[in-house]
Parts: structure tokens; sequence; C-alpha cells
């Protein structure tokens, strides 16, 4: 009785296993012309999020929430609601930050980081990243997503990051996980949750109050 | 001739602390103004001699023969802390959340990650009698400049340094406030750990280094024994710390 509880115990854990496991697609040249034809009939995106960082050695994992808007070609608003309130609007070449009330903005040329991290965002969550030469790009897939796995080639990006998985629903290609691999194994997953596409977002929403003495955009 | 400094006093011409005070006591030499007039004047000057620097101490008297115990703002009992950080570096901000954790016995961990995810540092420390032990797990590349890296592990270690009783330190108090000041000899400079008598819970903290200038800890809000607010400052390298915990 007991060997069959050990074996019983071992096949749902290898089931669990293979659920989780992706492996290399076999034709990837047609899921990338599908998720190229879904990325070019995205206009816009409006989802709730979960961000969990995961620290592996300290077996922590903080999580924070909040909305997430993005409109073509390259808007986007990450607006965290739990455990603080902090929004970030990438928009017209400007970097904005709110912090708890207090606004600040970053030109994007002038700073390569936050160029490369806003670049990343973009294309992660636009799945607009085939043809793009920043990346080298594996597609992979299991039972529920199909997942491409991305390295960055420049050197200062891959110094941060080892990759960016990025988890397609198999059934309607939209971007449910991304999963930022930092060296070492610490991780940064975020989930998107009641996502809608093409919904009418109003340009106000990638403007801050208060940002170099009136509105911004 | 007669020069300007054979009107001045003999006891002033050994005295170069204060070059405006002296010129000023030469001014009334001129004026052949009595010795017992100079000697006042002297005193009056003296006096005020100490003030030119902060006295931590004011209002407190040395206690003698006590068994007071400092207790670390982060003791064996804590086991982890999130905060919301702010942290600015000769006028640049970083802002995120600092996770402080106990990982053994002996080795508290500080995590700083900006609110996206993006790892600022991981710094390890290992608290001992004297000193500590550091390592680096991460550090980012923008914050591995100059002093940075030391003057951090500075500051959190003064937040989890435990109490020793063979380390050499004195006592002091206020009666009107009830706060303890502890005055401890830690890497070739004086600190002092001001704590509430009644509750145990560090206030301040205050010390001055070769690299990171004079500094200080406020902690404040204690909550379950865990300062809900606490802003380390080290003014000569424009390094400040503010964490509110979430």
């Amino acid at each position: 009785m007991r060997k069959i509880s050990l074996l019983l115990f071992i096949a749902i854990s290898l089931s669990v296993f293979s659920q989780e496991e992706f492996i290399l697609l076999e034709n990837p040249d047609e899921l990338s012309k599908k998720i190229e034809q879904h990325s070019k009939n995205v206009f816009s995106i409006k989802s709730d999020f979960i961000q969990q960082k995961h620290l592996s050695i300290l077996e922590e994992t903080l999580e924070s929430k909040g909305n997430f808007l993005f409109k073509k070609t390259d808007k986007v608003k990450w607006q965290y609601s739990s455990p603080f309130d902090y929004t970030i609007i990438v928009a017209n070449g400007k970097f904005i930050i709110d912090n708890e009330g207090n606004t600040t903005e970053f030109d994007l040329s002038a700073n390569e980081i936050f160029r490369q991290i806003n670049k990343m965002i973009v294309t992660a969550i636009s799945g607009n990243f085939i043809g793009n030469n920043d990346f080298s790009v594996v597609f992979k897939e299991n039972e529920n997503y199909y997942q491409a796995q991305l390295k960055p080639v420049e050197e200062t990006v891959a110094e941060m990051l080892e990759s960016i998985n990025i988890y397609f629903n198999k059934e309607n290609l939209s971007v449910e996980k991304v999963k930022f691999v930092e060296p070492g194994s610490d991780y940064t997953l975020i989930i998107f949750e009641n996502q809608v596409e093409n919904v009418e977002i109003d340009e106000s929403e990638f403007r801050v109050e208060g940002v170099n003495g009136g509105m911004s955009e | 001739m007669i020069k300007e400094k054979d009107f001045a006093p003999r006891y002033l011409l050994g005295l170069r602390l204060c070059v405006k005070q002296k010129k000023t006591l030469i001014l009334f030499a001129k004026y052949r103004l009595s010795r017992s007039f100079h000697l006042i004047i002297l005193g009056l000057l003296l006096s005020l001699l100490p003030s030119c620097s902060p006295n931590y101490l004011k209002g407190y008297t040395k206690l003698e023969n006590t068994d007071l115990i400092k207790s670390a703002v982060f003791d064996n009992n804590f086991k982890k802390a999130t905060y919301k950080t702010k942290l600015n570096l000769m006028g640049n901000e970083l802002s995120g959340i600092l996770l402080i954790k106990k990982t053994s016995e002996s080795e508290f961990r500080f995590v700083f990650i900006s609110e996206i995810g993006i790892k600022y540092f991981d710094l390890g420390i290992k608290p001992t009698v004297d000193t500590y032990l550091e390592t680096t797990h991460y550090l980012m590349t923008a914050l591995n400049r100059g002093n940075v890296e030391q003057i951090l592990f500075d500051d959190f270690n003064k937040l989890i340094k435990p109490n020793s009783a063979n380390q050499e330190q004195k006592f002091f108090g206020n009666k009107t406030t009830g706060i303890i000041a502890f005055e401890l000899d830690e890497s070739n400079s004086k600190s002092l750990y001001f704590m509430d008598n009644e509750t145990h819970n560090t206030e301040k903290i205050i010390w001055k280094s070769k690299i990171s200038g004079k500094s200080q800890i406020l902690l404040s809000n204690y909550k379950n024994n865990i300062p809900s607010k606490v802003e380390i400052e080290n003014k000569k390298y424009g390094l400040g710390i503010t964490m509110k915990q979430l």
C-alpha cells in the first residue's frame, strides 16, 4: 500500500512537472508569423497585473499589484496601488514617475538604461519582438502556453537581465505572463489578469499633473 | 616701532583657535584697557568655545555601576521587515522596497529593489563584537563608486550591532526625558546610541567617521519592536536613506 502511494505521488509530481516544463517548438516560424500578425492587430491593452519579485536565496516573494495600459505605438502606464502608490508613464519620448505625489521626468533619449528598460517592456507586452535585433529569440511550448525566450544582445542589458520569458495564451495569443530573469536566478514575474485588447484609452491617461510646472504629455 | 602684537596681552599670543576673537581682544588692547577687563573678556570667549561643537549629551549625567544593556534595533528575535525606501546619493534619488531579513543566527541581508523589480543591491552583514563581516551579493554598477558600498555597510551595521559586555562603553542618563545614551568605541570613532529607558527602543544613533563624516540615524514609530520610520544621514558624502515600513 505504501509503495502504491509512493508511485502515485511520483506519477502526480511528474504530471505537474510536465505541465510546467517547456520543450522547443518544432515549427517556430509558423508561431512567429502568428504572433507578428496578432501584434499588428493589437492597438491597445488594458489589464490588471500582479508583480512578484522572487528572491531565490532569501526564499522571499515581494508582491505588488496595480493596473496596466498600453497604447500603440509606445505609450505605457504602470499604476501600482498595492502595497504603495507608484506610477510609471512612458510616452512621447518621456519617462515620468509619480512616487506618492512626487513627480519626476526623464528624457528617454538622454537615459540609455530607461530607454532599454522601456524597449524591453513594450517589446514583451506587445509581442513585437519579431525581427528585433536587440534580442535572440527561442520559442518553446507546454500544455498551456507558448513561450518566447528573449536573450538580450546588448552587454549592458545582459548584465541586468539573463532573459525575458513571454508566455502567450495558446488559444488567443494574448500575453498572460512576462518573466524577467536576472543573472543568479532571481526573477520578476508579471501576471496579467482581466486583460482587454483594443479598448479605447484616452490620451489623458498618459499625462501627469505637476511635471515641469504643468500638465505633461 | 611698536608692532600690533606688542599691544596684545601675552596670554592671547598662543591662542590660535579663534582668530576673530583674538583680533577683537587685540583691538581692546590698543585702547589700553585694564588687565582685569581682558581677563573678563577672555573668560567669556572661552566659555563660548565649547558651543562651537555640538553637545549631544547636554542634560545627561554619567551613570556608574549600571547593568544597562544596549539592545540592537533589529535584534535576535527579528525575522524580517519591508520598507518603502528612498535613497539619495549626491542629489540623485533611487526608490523602491528595502527588505531586511535575518537569514541565519548571525547574518542579516539588506536587499533594495526598485518598484518595478530591478535590484539595486543585496548586502549581507554578520555583526561581530568589534566589527562585522560583509558580503556583497550584488551591487548595481551605478552604486559601485567611491565609498558608497562601505558607507551602506557601516550604516546598516549600526542597526543590527549586538551589545557586548566586553566592549568599553560609557552610560549617560537624562532624568527629564528618560533617555539613556551609550557611548561606544567603534572602528576608531565614538558612537552614541540613544535608547528610551522604558521601552528599550533605540531612538537615535550618532557617530562620525572619516569616510561618511558626521552621520546619524533617527528611528521612530515603533510597532512590535520594529521602527516604522528610519532616517539615515551621512552629511559629508551626501548619502541619505529614508525608510517607511510597509
